[in-house]
């Protein structure tokens, strides 16, 4: 029932994606040949120009690609082998997959394939195009259904019943209830499918310690890729020693993150949003290690008194000394996420320091102390800026703003008095949701 | 805009296990009351409800009826056996096992006959084709004016369908496809008719679900708390509407929370038209009057069938539908509900998200941030659309890693989209331009599995919202249940902690259609939704993927409510024929249980006590011969009636407690020798023995130890046990007669009757055989082959050569190899004794045929007053009375 830490292949599958590829494809370019037919009778259209252009688009992906892949054969095909298991490139039958490659890359080709999301999200309203008004009749269907059967016809032949099952049943419109036959067909397969199902039900059942053996049992089987099931490793980590869970994530990050850039033009196995990183690409597991390690760091800070400060500090000292080394190259240089807890980083040091900050202090002591609590707000500043010059984060920034000013304010306070800290919620609150005192109003 | 988390642009908070998204920070949070950290984040594990304690009930109750229902259309039986699982090869197996253990422990026969395949149980009768006779379908057949392909390809390419499917055996998977286009055929729901609104009354809550052979009837029920003490609802009273085509879909309409009510519509969506059903009133007696709108078929709309519709949010007469292809409109209801009145599709609001390379039927249309935009979907994208302003853009596409499986809409602000990686909430807030992605998580279910679809449920928490997605799937049991917590004003919407996964009890192949239904959340008053603090319990309706039956349960975090919530009582279901208590266990049967328990226990008690049973026994006997003494001085008298001359020997005396077997059986022997002398015949061992062994056993210890070894597989108290059964089985079976009796009764009968029959009696009793000819050779040749072939066959069933060769075998097998463990040395003398008994019982030739077989004809008694019943009926009569235990 769960997802499976490895990429499932067998033959079948296999085959039974190529004939849906192929089917998919033959149906498509009838389609757009009976359109063009009748494009070109008709007048031109708002969707007749959309889809040339689209179609230009297409031209120029197209163009790209094969420059890609000649500067790639150029370098003698350098692809770094963290990739290299994630094509589907089989090698003792090439030849024969050969087709299916070509038709699920054909049909991919059309397509981006989104690296920050399972799915391509489109909020621009600049590309709206009007309603596509023509509905498709049943004649026409049954026009393109021939067309794109007759075509493969001989490829429905060879397959295996099972496949001819499939092939008429998505060709009906229906869909398999168990589309992967349920059964794993070797005894690793089945291995590994038990541990997974037993792995979530303890993570869900919050047996830690269970869990705990069913992450180690299963990270040690071959074939087990473990990008794909780090977040339950680090969850794990996280209930029974948050330590070890930094540790892992660090670990994490330092190896599988990838500087090359992410190839489209391979059949990937596994969508990369949760499980890789490219180049422009920050691998989640990477900014989970920051926002977890920032979030420890607020944690250690409270919870050691003042007199461990100096030591947790130091770590989060270490944080901002790591982050300001790795927003110096990609992908870190151009995600506004990690500038974001880059500028979150100085901010705590700000209200760390701001609290810290004796008013009793004088002179150059009290200067030294303020300078450094400022130049903190002004690196809070700076990063946030650079994240939102990214265009492509949104945080509340009016809160924000309120927050650095409330740290300034404290510098020129002449003794900590806590008593305003009540008022700040309650600010806080007005600000955050801005109609819940009304709410409140109403239930009392 | 303050008030939103920091977040990327298009990808929201994306969240999963472990899995950490951007959060904000917040220094003036206090932290010594240890529940607020400083962080404000997309995943508040904080504000965690503990959903591992939820729990689903283990008892159920049955809402629909029980009448088996074929595979429902939605499903194309392709091909059955391909799928069929290793569990039921395994118990097939298992069982397989067992019976070849216990044969070759008790060198028997198979344990049931061998049945030869040419039987036929009934004669072939010739049905008239009269149309005075014809079967009143009350269903109309689907207006489908193609063919489907499928069809047609399958009759004319036989190689589809595999030779195992001609065993018949069911598929315990169930189909191997399914048509997606089939939405929930379970909902519930609050409505609000018009005399309600008027008279200013609350809304009613109503369960509306698809039920019938062919699917095609929806049954209203109403839901309702019978008492105040009651935790669930109950099914008061049912409406139910034909509506002659497969139901594919039932929707209640939502509006909006502008409008602050509630429908009084249904839409149902049929295999070939789109019906809306309006509730006209609930009376107080709780009777539901409806009216149905003229049905919209699709032919109207477009070419292929609907695959969706939804209702406008805004518009109380708007509504939009899509077909399989992807062509969508726009319609309006008509005002009022009468004949002639239909709702009309408008022309100028057409389009279509057609797409080659989408193949499934799938397709889904929503209402979106406005009243004149839709969300219209099919498994690769989402569209968002104006109709008014007419722009089109996709706003989603996934023809990469995910597949678009499920929406649904919340409220004006939130929509929920399940693709086949992550669950995650859309805002479509009227402010912004487009629909947004606030948060997802991810679920880790297994990405391939297409089957999966969700319903959510709006839980309050303590004063904060508690939105419940449970995901299921055709493919198991399962319910996955993710939390997400919204703050009273739905302004922020987080993901609250990690997800829980229930199985539903019972429930074996997977899930079909579930939905939760939370009565508490409207009922309540303000104050008492405060009371209800963490804690939940919500009604669960399932339907299951075969079978098509409903079931309800309850979900609750609290085990003693779990506990304490009982199935429907039966005056709940007064007038809902077809509310049914759970079948498996129905109430009666644990007194029945009880009362087995009971006697099981006394036998074990007093077993030591040898003597005094002995005694016991004695005295039985004694009784039990002078009881039988003076029946015959009774029988003497000719004018007792017919029915007295079989007592059963429990009638006659009480029966002692407990015995012991082995001097039962010597004492009744002893009994039968001692009246054989006076005539009497006693019911015979095996005419008891073969019923339930199909096997003739004249010793009452053989049989007890058959009988033995048969429990012993099964249960350690199988001595108690089987001696129970024995002692059960003959007080109930055990006669008495005395045969010289009925000739004088058939004399005394034939001399009252007329001459007439008295002639064909005579007639009849002098040759049969000669009355039996001339009839067949006037019917067709088929029939008297039938007559002989019955006659000839049944007897070999158990034929008198067939056991002595298996037995010889079965012995010897045992004797080679060693193989047949023998229990205990008693046993296995027992055995011997028995089998050369049965040797020699199957020597006398008449014990070959079996007690059900008349031997040709020889009346034993007059036939009773019904005389002008043909020849074959009284033929019928008397078999029967052979069962009886004429032996």
């Amino acid at each position: 029932m769960f997802e499976q830490p490895v990429a499932l292949t067998t033959r079948r599958l296999r085959n039974a994606k190529k004939l849906r590829y192929q089917y998919v494809n033959n149906l498509s370019a009838k389609f757009n040949r009976l359109e063009r037919i009748t494009n070109t009778n008709g007048l031109p259209t708002p969707e007749n120009s959309a889809a040339e252009s689209s179609e230009n688009e297409e031209a120029l992906q197209r163009k790209k690609k094969r420059i890609r892949r000649r500067l790639k054969s150029a370098a003698g095909e350098s692809y770094s082998d963290s990739e290299s298991d994630e094509v589907d490139n089989n090698h003792d039958n090439e030849v024969v997959e050969d087709e299916e490659e070509d038709q699920e890359r054909k049909f991919l080709n059309n397509y981006e394939l989104p690296q920050e999301s399972f799915e391509k999200w489109q909020d621009d309203p600049s590309k709206r195009v009007p309603i596509q008004r023509s509905k498709i009749s049943f004649t026409k269907y049954q026009r393109l259904r021939r067309h794109a059967k007759r075509k493969m016809n001989t490829s429905i032949d060879l397959a295996s019943k099972r496949n001819k099952i499939y092939m008429d049943t998505i060709s009906e419109g229906f869909e398999m209830v168990d589309p992967v036959d349920g059964k794993p067909d070797t005894f690793q397969m089945k291995h590994i499918s038990i541990l997974t199902t037993l792995l979530h039900l303890h993570v869900s059942r919050r047996e830690w310690d269970a869990a705990y053996t069913c992450f180690a049992l299963l990270i040690r089987v071959p074939k087990v890729d473990i990008r794909n099931i780090w977040g339950i490793g680090d969850l794990i980590l996280r209930e029974r020693e948050p330590i070890k869970s930094l540790e892992f994530l660090s670990w994490m990050s330092s190896v599988y993150s990838s500087r090359s850039a992410f190839a489209e033009d391979v059949n990937h196995r596994t969508p990369p949003v949760f499980t890789k990183g490219s180049k422009t690409h920050v691998p989640k597991f990477a900014t989970t290690w920051m926002w977890e390690s920032l979030i420890q760091c607020t944690k250690n800070s409270l919870e050691t008194g003042e007199l461990e400060q100096i030591e947790s500090n130091d770590g989060l000292q270490d944080l901002i000394e790591r982050i300001s080394e790795m927003v110096l190259a990609p992908p870190y240089m151009d995600a506004s996420e990690v500038w974001f807890i880059y500028g979150l980083c100085h901010l705590i040091k700000a209200d760390i320091l701001s609290n810290q900050f004796d008013g009793r202090l004088a002179g150059s002591a009290r200067d030294i102390a303020s300078n450094q609590v400022i130049q903190h707000i002004q690196r809070t500043k700076s990063c946030l800026q650079t994240c939102l010059s990214k265009g492509d984060f949104k945080y509340p920034k009016r809160y924000i703003e309120r927050q650095l000013e409330e740290f300034e304010k404290r510098l020129d306070r002449q003794e900590d008095t806590p008593d305003d800290s009540d008022h700040e919620v309650e600010s806080l609150h007005d600000k955050l949701d801005t109609q819940s005192i009304e709410s409140d109003d109403d239930s009392s | 805009m303050e008030s939103e988390l920091p977040r990327k642009s298009p990808t929201g908070a994306q969240l999963g296990l472990g899995v950490r998204s951007a959060a904000l920070y917040v220094s003036e949070r206090q932290q010594s009351n240890g529940s607020e950290s400083k962080w404000l984040g997309a995943c508040d594990d904080q504000l965690a409800v503990d959903l591992s304690k939820l729990c689903v009930s283990n008892k159920r109750c049955i809402i629909n009826d029980r009448a088996t229902r074929t595979p429902s259309n939605d499903e194309i039986d392709d091909d059955d056996d391909i799928l069929s699982s290793d569990d039921e090869e395994m118990d097939e197996e298992a069982n397989e096992h067992w019976r070849e253990v216990l044969l070759s422990r008790l060198n028997w026969d198979r344990l049931s006959p061998v049945i030869p395949p040419n039987l036929q149980y009934f004669k072939d009768v010739e049905f008239d084709d009269e149309h005075m006779y014809d079967v009143k379908q009350n269903q109309v057949k689907s207006p489908l004016d193609f063919v489907p392909e499928n069809l047609i390809s399958d009759l004319t390419r036989s190689d589809l369908v595999s030779p195992t499917r001609n065993k018949g055996k069911p598929n315990a998977k169930g189909s191997i496809s399914y048509d997606p286009a089939v939405g929930s055929l379970l909902i519930t729901g609050a409505v609000q008719t018009i005399p309600d609104l008027r008279n200013n009354y609350n809304q009613h809550h109503i369960i509306a679900f698809s039920c019938g052979k062919t699917n095609s009837i929806l049954k209203i029920g109403l839901l309702e708390y019978t008492s105040p003490s009651s935790l669930t609802e109950q099914i008061r009273q049912a409406a139910s509407i034909q509506l002659g085509s497969t139901i594919k879909g039932i929707k209640l309409p939502e509006y909006s929370s502008m409008l602050d009510r509630r429908s009084d519509l249904i839409g149902v969506m049929t295999e070939s038209a789109l019906h809306v059903i309006k509730i006209e009133c609930i009376t107080s007696r709780m009777e539901i009057k409806t009216s149905v709108c003229e049905p919209l078929p699709f032919q109207d709309f477009s070419d292929f069938p609907f695959a969706d519709f939804a209702f406008n949010p805004w518009d109380l007469q708007q509504f939009a539908v899509i077909d399989v292809k992807g062509n969508f409109g726009i319609g309006r209801l008509p005002k009022s509900f009468k004949i002639g009145h239909k709702a009309r599709i408008l022309r100028e609001y057409g389009g279509s998200i057609f797409d080659p390379e989408e193949l499934s039927n799938w397709k889904k249309i929503e209402w979106s941030s406005s009243f004149s935009r839709l969300l219209v979907m099919d498994r690769s994208k989402m569209i968002e659309l104006d109709f008014r302003q007419d722009w089109q853009l996709e706003v989603i596409q996934s023809k990469t890693w995910s597949r678009l499986l499920d929406y649904q809409r919340l409220d004006d602000d939130y929509g929920i989209l399940l693709t086949s990686r992550e669950i995650i909430v859309i805002s479509t807030k009227q402010t912004s331009e487009h629909i947004s992605r606030e948060v997802s998580w991810k679920h880790d279910l297994d990405p391939n599995d297409s089957t999966l679809r969700f319903c959510i449920r709006k839980v309050n928490s303590g004063g904060k919202k508690l939105l419940l997605v449970s995901i299921f799937s055709r493919n198991h049991s399962f319910l996955y249940i993710h939390p997400f917590l919204m703050n009273g004003d739905e302004s922020l919407i987080q993901s609250a902690g990690s997800s829980t996964i229930l199985q539903i009890p019972h429930i074996k192949n997977g899930l079909r259609g579930i939905w939760l239904h939370d009565s508490t959340i409207n009922d309540l008053n303000e104050s008492q939704k405060l009371d209800i603090f963490q804690e939940v319990c919500l009604s669960l309706f399932v339907n299951e993927t075969d079978g098509g039956k409903l079931w309800h349960y309850i979900i609750s975090n609290d085990s003693t409510k779990l506990e304490n919530w009982g199935t429907y009582t039966d005056a709940s279901r007064t007038n809902l024929s077809d509310v049914e208590i759970d079948v498996l266990w129905p109430k009666h049967m644990h007194h029945k249980l009880d009362q087995i328990k009971k006697s099981i226990t006394f036998t074990k008690t007093d077993k030591e006590d040898t003597a005094a049973e002995d005694k016991l026994l004695q005295a039985y006997g004694y009784q039990l011969s002078e009881a039988i003494n003076e029946l015959l001085i009774d029988w003497n008298d000719p004018q007792e009636s017919l029915l007295g001359t079989q007592p059963l020997i429990k009638d006659l005396v009480e029966i002692p407690h407990d015995f012991n077997l082995k001097e039962f059986g010597s004492m009744l022997s002893q009994l039968f020798n001692h009246y054989h002398d006076q005539a009497l015949v006693f019911t015979k061992f095996d005419t008891i023995s073969s019923p339930i062994l199909y096997e003739k056993i004249e010793d009452l210890e053989m049989l007890y130890n058959k009988l033995l070894q048969c429990w012993d597989l099964v249960t350690p108290d199988s001595e108690i046990l089987t001696q129970g059964v024995i002692k059960h089985v003959i007080y109930s079976c055990l006669r008495l007669w005395k045969p010289s009796l009925y000739k004088a009764k058939e004399t005394q009968i034939f001399d009252s009757l007329s001459k007439p029959y008295r002639n064909i009696i005579g007639m009849w009793d002098d040759d049969d055989t000669d009355l039996i000819r001339p009839q067949t050779d006037t019917t067709s040749a088929d029939y008297s082959g039938i007559l002989a072939s019955s006659q000839s066959q049944i007897p070999t069933i158990k034929s008198s050569q067939s056991r002595p060769a298996k037995k010889h075998r079965m012995v010897a097998a045992g004797l080679t190899t060693g193989r047949v463990s023998k229990p205990s040395s008693n046993i296995s003398s027992l055995r011997d004794t028995g089998s050369t008994f049965s040797m020699l019982s199957s020597s006398q030739p008449s014990n070959t045929l079996p007690d059900t077989m008349t031997p040709a004809f020889t009346l034993m008694h007059p036939p009773s007053a019904s005389l002008s019943q043909s020849q074959s009926s009284q033929r019928s009569r008397r078999k029967k009375k052979r069962v009886g235990g004429f032996g």
